[in-house]
């Protein structure tokens, strides 16, 4: 129980965190037009704050599948750590 | 609160029955490589009473699990890819915020994952604990990419 309530509290700080990285990432991208800024600004916001907002929004509000919501997690973690991979090839 | 928290707990019983039944089936000698092979060791439960909330229920229909494994793999690849190559330019350049955020990434993506992938054939390890072990993780991950991105 307690560990459970630690839990929520540390995925929701992940989230804002993650939140606050990718924006100053994307303030990166726009100071100095990196394109590996906005990569991981989009990256950022894939791995760390879209699953929160699947979990504790969308699953709640829709009643998806723990399949469905999984697969979703799991689709943006590979798109956004995608995004981050294809700036490496330039 | 807690009603979202034990969805997120059931969503990762499915991911630990179903990365634990391929892990299985991927060891045993003389079966079939195929996925499809044996669908029926997977997790997967279709709601036995339709007009009825089910409070307990794990899984979903099969071709998603299968789905949700898939894209786990691709993306605990990618997630090491992606962080050998910071590393990779780490070692290249010797530029500390590059090994900041090699670090960070680490412990953002393929640290939990594998995490996740270790706790699910580990039946000694609670769920709870796993929860909040890749969540410090992830925080400690994101933790030291602010760094990184801030010094920059």
């Amino acid at each position: 129980m307690a560990l459970e309530s630690i839990t929520a509290v540390a995925s929701a700080l992940t989230a804002v965190v993650g939140l606050f990285v990718a924006h100053l990432a994307y303030r990166g991208y726009r100071r100095n037009d990196s394109r590996t800024m906005r990569a991981l600004a989009f990256g950022i916001v894939c791995i760390a704050v879209v699953p929160y907002a699947i979990l504790y929004l969308v699953d709640p509000l829709l009643g998806l599948t723990d399949a469905q919501s999984l697969l979703a997690v799991t689709l943006s973690h590979t798109v956004g750590l995608a995004v981050i991979y294809r700036t490496f090839d330039r | 609160m807690i009603g979202t928290t034990s969805g997120t707990i059931g969503g990762l019983e499915t991911l630990r029955g179903a990365i634990a039944a391929v892990a299985s089936r991927g060891l045993a000698p003389g079966r079939p490589a195929s996925p499809v092979g044996n669908p029926l060791s997977l997790e997967s439960s279709p709601t036995p009473h339709p007009g009825q909330v089910s409070v307990d229920s794990v899984g979903g229909s099969t071709p998603v699990v299968l789905a949700a494994i898939v894209t786990f793999l691709a993306a605990t690849v990618l997630a090491v890819l992606v962080t050998y190559r910071f590393v990779e330019g780490y070692r290249r350049t010797k530029a500390r915020p590059i090994l900041w955020l090699a670090v960070g990434m680490f412990l953002l993506a393929p640290g939990p994952m594998f995490l996740r992938l270790l706790a699910g054939n580990v039946a000694a390890i609670p769920l709870s604990a796993q929860l909040l072990v890749t969540t410090l993780s992830e925080l400690c991950g994101l933790l030291a990419i602010l760094y990184a991105v801030y010094t920059t």
